[in-house]
């Protein structure tokens, strides 16, 4: 019962945090510079991460795909294929993982620390509101750097895909030639649309996590270890509802297969 | 003056303050000691609003702390300054950028070319080295950066100055060196200042009044002269600086 209050709390919370930021940023108080300095910290320095995990997704994906069609002899399929699963679906869940273990992660950690060592109400006594001053450039920051990070990442796993085609004998050019037999605008569609909803989402638990931390180092690690753990629920629970969305329009309207 | 009334507070089950009521006058230097974890700087986050009593109320040059006010607790915030234990300085901020924060929060200098002689002023004022504006708080000895954190806090020039353990960490010259600034402060603005410590040398040295708190009860309200002669054991023990960990 106390962890079912704790839960809907915290999801309370997480919401209400999420709205303030945008009640903020209609009233035009993002501090834009503060953001892209925020972007290079949390986005940038993940780049080399993203595109080495894109590049393995694109092989695995491309591999597993190959051994399934091989029994039904349609390897020519295995570039859309491949293609439409990772943009869809593999591809946005495994690198908004990662992005949550790293960004999520070190913001949480960041801004637990803040509040645990009373940074945040210092803030506060000088007169300035922590949400303005430091959440919302770090909601936008993560927001902007997962959401592009998840594209860079999603462009890189179809080369991974292309690349290792040729490593199992599959010619690179046929893999991309068939790629629009398969995956539509829809795909696209969907795979930018799981993006952006998984950075948000990603932006608003780990600042959310951090804000709420108490307790010192202790709880900056709980805020550290449950911010993992809500990361991967809620990716895994929007990835299931966005797909479902998908599917849906798909009946109702023709759109959105594969 | 700070009228802290009947003040009650609990964590969970364990009551911390229990009807505390007292004064801080204007221009007075008040300590309030105690031994650790009895609620003293619990006490000063109820004075700036950082958190709500359970019951009494306490008042800021006449108005009323409520955060459940934001408005109301700005303007309380306005009039105080509070330094932390530990210096709290945002560690992505260069010692200008943290001192300059509350200026710039606040809006006290229309002239963005005032802010650097401002916060050098500040520097000044706390006996630290100039050279170091351009670095990051992690770059500074601990006690530097609570040299910063009091700098940061005067330079919003507030009516109240509350200080949380300001000698903690600090070594006998930087002890000496704040004492002197806190002598400052009341001789030169008539700052009023509340000190929550359990370094009974500075408060002795630099106090009007002292309050003594044991138990959540304020057990000793008076002059340090008083404060030298009470039979009150917990003042006994301060004196005799023995029986801390009884």
């Amino acid at each position: 019962m106390e962890n079912s209050r704790k839960w809907v709390k915290s999801f309370g919370g997480m919401i209400l945090l999420f709205l303030q930021c945008l009640s903020l940023t209609f009233k035009g108080k993002t501090r834009w510079k503060e953001v892209i300095e925020q972007i290079f910290q949390v986005g940038v320095r993940s780049l080399g991460m993203t595109i080495t995990a894109g590049l393995f997704v694109g092989a695995i994906m491309a591999l597993q795909i190959d051994i399934q069609l091989k029994d039904f002899g349609a390897e020519s399929f295995l570039g859309g294929l491949s293609t439409s699963t990772t943009l869809r679906n593999v591809g946005p869940v495994l690198i908004a993982f990662l992005l949550s273990g790293k960004v999520g992660a070190y913001t949480s950690a960041e801004l637990g620390t803040m509040e645990v060592t009373e940074q945040l109400n210092a803030i506060k006594l000088l007169g300035a509101d922590p949400i303005e001053y430091i959440i919302l450039p770090r909601i936008w920051a993560v927001v902007i750097s997962s959401f592009l990070l998840l594209i860079v990442g999603l462009m890189v796993t179809i080369f991974g895909g292309v690349m290792f085609a040729e490593v199992i004998g599959v010619n690179a050019l046929s893999y991309v030639e068939n790629i629009p037999r398969i995956v539509t605008e829809w795909s696209i569609v969907l795979s930018v649309v799981k993006s952006f909803v998984f950075g948000v989402l990603i932006a608003v638990i780990s600042c959310y996590k951090g804000y709420s931390a108490r307790g010192g180092s202790v709880g900056v690690g709980a805020a550290v270890q449950s911010c993992a753990v809500t990361n991967l629920m809620f990716i895994i629970l929007f990835d299931f509802l966005l797909s479902m969305t998908a599917s849906v329009f798909q009946d109702l309207f023709g759109v959105g297969y594969l | 003056m700070i009228v802290v009334s009947k003040i009650t507070k609990s964590f969970g089950s364990r009551l911390v303050l229990d009807d505390i009521s007292f004064e801080a006058r204007p221009g007075e230097s008040l300590f309030i000691l105690g031994k650790s974890g009895v609620g003293k700087s619990v006490l000063l986050k109820l004075i700036v609003g950082l958190i709500a009593s359970d019951q009494g109320s306490i008042s800021v040059g006449g108005q009323k702390v409520d955060v459940e006010n934001p408005g109301l607790l700005a303007q309380v915030r306005r009039k105080c300054g509070l330094v932390f234990q530990f210096p709290a300085l945002l560690d992505s901020a260069t010692v200008f950028e943290n001192i300059a924060f509350g200026l710039r929060a606040r809006g006290l200098v229309e002239d963005p070319n005032l802010i650097e002689p401002r916060v050098i002023e500040q520097m000044r004022t706390v006996d630290l080295d100039t050279s170091f504006l351009n670095s990051y708080p992690n770059q500074l000895s601990y006690v530097a950066q609570k040299k910063v954190s009091i700098a940061r806090t005067l330079a919003v020039s507030p009516d109240y100055l509350l200080f949380d353990e300001p000698t903690t960490g600090m070594d006998p010259v930087a002890t000496a060196v704040l004492n002197e600034l806190l002598k400052k402060l009341k001789r030169e603005l008539n700052v009023t200042t509340i000190v929550v410590s359990h370094d009974i040398k500075s408060a002795l040295a630099c106090a009007d009044r002292l309050i003594l708190i044991d138990h959540g009860k304020i057990v000793f309200d008076g002059e340090p002269k008083n404060f030298k002669s009470s039979n009150v054991p917990l003042a006994i023990d301060f004196r005799e600086g023995v029986s801390l960990g009884k």
